[in-house]
């Protein structure tokens, strides 16, 4: 793992939601986005980007957010770097559910795109710290 | 005269009144051969008669009381004896002396029933004088006796004749009972015996229908259920041994059985003070499933609503942080107004989901939770809104911390509830205070501002979903109407209470109390 968040993967359907949370990340954060709309998408490229940072829709089209986490933490690539959700339904349970898989966080939309760089930051640096 | 009162009240509680009865006249027949006389009789004394139940050698069926030998003789515990009425003072004159019947030998032992009221006698009689010997005495007492023995034991056998009808009534309708309702039913002894069940029951738990037997163990039908993995997972031996040590020491249990077949039965147990104990099981499957897609509803709404509203509320924010290019005054203004109201809409979806989840019966995480802490932590998450409005907090808490058992976020949202409200409907420069304290067994928590008060008309619809006061009356401040009926909800589904005080123009008081947990569960 690097020493320094850098690049973040996004898988998310909504190219709404892709676009705005890439510019908050890239234009804000000043990190790198590599988005995908799915998660066999981005599971065909993981090993090529290695990302530093995963954040995964909860509804995507075939694979399930979930599904993705626990492919995600099979691959040598993600299987210990943090692995963020950010989904509109939270629901307790859910929240609990995903962390129980193995999420390092759950982060609720609406997100606040000005805020949402230093909650991923803060993410890296609690799981790096940790590891 | 309270011993004829008893006397007339037992004739009529043995039902005596009446004319001959064969098995007394048998015993006369054998009083007169044993006394060797012509006459013999059992008499019942009613107000204005005497009557003949049995009689031998005697053909009325009755006389008038007045005239009766066993006047005396039901007076006197011993037997009466007149050896030659034609010369005793209380008879000379009598009609059954000095008439057709012509009785000169009188000689009666009293029929004493319950607590010795004598209701009449058996007499021997003799148209001449007589002696009447000791062992005379004794053998008609004898026979008195076995009067008395004969009327109680047909009241007996009657009233257990009655008894066994109405208990018969009482068990057909308790059995038609059980097999028409809903439920399945099964009630155990203290042996673990099945006593009384309904089909239902069978059928519910897909039980053989060969067990539907008295006597079968509960053991063995709890042990079937165990072994398809309906009671939870883990050793089937195990999980029966649980429930039979939870029916011998707790009053009532629910459980949930998801049965193999997909059903979802909902058993409630109830075990009574003499230890036996009762089943009663529901068919939960379609309240199940009708949750299920409530929540799969909720859970869809919410996805629906958020995404667009996500995409709005970024975007809106991206350009007010100038991301898009410098915006004229105009602009950043009105992107202010909208970026405000798409939040709004998303506290109102926020809201609007939570209402529909707590009436749907989620559960809530419970843990010790010391109120002082979650009320600062209250107070200072309002602290900003209330500044706003140039509104201050003070809270008050006790010396002592007080702790409930409760989800100590949602706990945080009824406080936070009840203070932003308060501060809402504050003037400027206005004060609201935050009290915490104890009541016996229970914490109070009041919420206080000195607003306007609460318009009468509104009261009733106070705690209703979406209820809100004129729009004059908030003076424009937003809310959705939902906090109160969300705030209730909590509080009561923690076992406590909410309620207010208000006076229009003076303010408003807000309290809930909570039942505090014991020192023992606390260590515990």
């Amino acid at each position: 793992m690097t020493a320094q968040l850098q690049t973040i993967l996004l898988v998310e359907d909504d190219p709404d939601i892709t676009l705005l949370a890439t510019i908050a990340l890239e234009e804000v954060g000043g990190y790198q986005v590599q988005a995908f709309g799915s998660g066999a998408d981005a599971l065909a490229r993981i090993a090529e980007i290695a990302p530093d940072c995963v954040i995964l829709d909860y509804r995507l089209p075939g694979m399930t957010g979930a599904e993705v986490l626990e492919a995600l933490r099979q691959v040598p690539a993600t299987k210990s770097i943090p692995i963020v959700f950010m989904t509109a339904s939270v629901m307790p349970e859910q929240v609990t559910k995903l962390l129980a898989l193995g999420a390092s966080a759950v982060i609720p939309k609406p997100f606040d795109p000005l805020d949402l760089p230093a909650r991923i930051q803060a993410i890296w640096n609690e799981h790096s710290g940790t590891d | 005269m309270p011993e004829e009162r008893a006397r007339q009240k037992a004739i009529e509680e043995f039902s005596l009144k009446g004319g001959r009865e064969p098995a007394f006249d048998r015993i006369t027949r054998l009083a007169a051969e044993m006394f060797d006389v012509p006459t013999s009789l059992v008499t019942v004394l009613a107000l204005d008669r005497q009557h003949f139940r049995g009689a031998c050698g005697m053909d009325l069926p009755d006389t008038p009381r007045d005239i009766a030998f066993c006047n005396y003789t039901v007076r006197s515990s011993d037997v009466f004896v007149v050896e030659d009425a034609a010369t005793d003072p209380r008879f000379a004159e009598n009609p059954l002396v000095t008439g057709e019947t012509k009785v000169r030998f009188y000689a009666g032992a009293p029929i004493e029933l319950g607590k010795d009221v004598a209701i009449g006698s058996l007499c021997v009689l003799d148209r001449q004088p007589r002696t009447f010997s000791e062992d005379d005495r004794r053998r008609l007492q004898l026979l008195a006796g076995t009067v008395r023995d004969i009327i109680e034991l047909r009241a007996g056998s009657l009233a257990a004749e009655e008894r066994g009808e109405t208990l018969e009534r009482q068990r057909s309708l308790l059995k038609a009972t059980v097999d028409n309702v809903q439920q399945g039913i099964a009630v155990f002894n203290q042996d673990l015996g099945l006593v009384l069940w309904n089909e239902r029951f069978f059928d519910l738990f897909g039980y053989p229908k060969h067990l539907a037997t008295e006597g079968v163990n509960a053991r063995e039908l709890m042990a079937i259920a165990a072994a398809r993995g309906e009671l939870g997972p883990g050793d089937p031996d195990d999980i029966v041994e649980g429930l039979i040590q939870s029916i011998r020491t707790t009053r009532s249990k629910y459980v949930d059985v998801a049965r193999t077949n997909g059903s979802q039965l909902g058993v409630m147990r109830s075990t009574m003070p003499d230890g036996r104990f009762i089943l009663v099981a529901s068919d939960m499957t379609e309240h199940w499933q009708l949750l299920r897609m409530k929540d799969e509803f909720i859970s869809t709404v919410s996805h629906e609503l958020r995404t667009p509203l996500t995409s709005i509320i970024a975007s809106l924010s991206l350009i007010e942080r100038g991301l898009a290019g410098a915006l004229s005054d105009r602009g950043a203004q009105l992107v202010g107004v909208a970026l405000q109201n798409g939040k709004r809409l998303n506290g109102l979806i926020n809201e609007i989901l939570d209402v529909e989840r707590l009436g749907s019966g989620i559960t809530f995480e419970l843990e010790p939770v010391e109120l002082g802490e979650a009320t600062t932590h209250a107070v200072e998450q309002n602290r900003p809104y209330a500044e706003s409005l140039a509104v201050t907090i003070s809270q008050h808490l006790p010396d002592e911390p007080l702790v409930v058992n409760g989800d100590r976020g949602r706990i945080q949202q009824a406080l936070s509830n009840l203070i932003s409200n308060a501060a809402k409907f504050s003037e400027q420069g206005q004060e609201v205070d935050v009290t915490l304290c104890r009541m016996a067994d229970r914490a109070r928590v009041m919420v206080e501002d000195r607003g306007t008060g609460i318009p009468p008309g509104f009261e009733p619809r106070l705690f209703q979903r979406f209820a809100q006061v004129d729009n004059a009356e908030r003076r424009g401040r937003p809310g959705s109407g939902l906090g109160l009926a969300i705030t209730k909800h909590i509080i009561e589904r923690h076992g406590g209470t909410i309620g207010y005080d208000t006076e229009v123009g003076r303010g408003t008081i807000f309290f809930f109390d909570l039942p505090l947990v014991v020192e023992a569960e606390k260590a515990g």
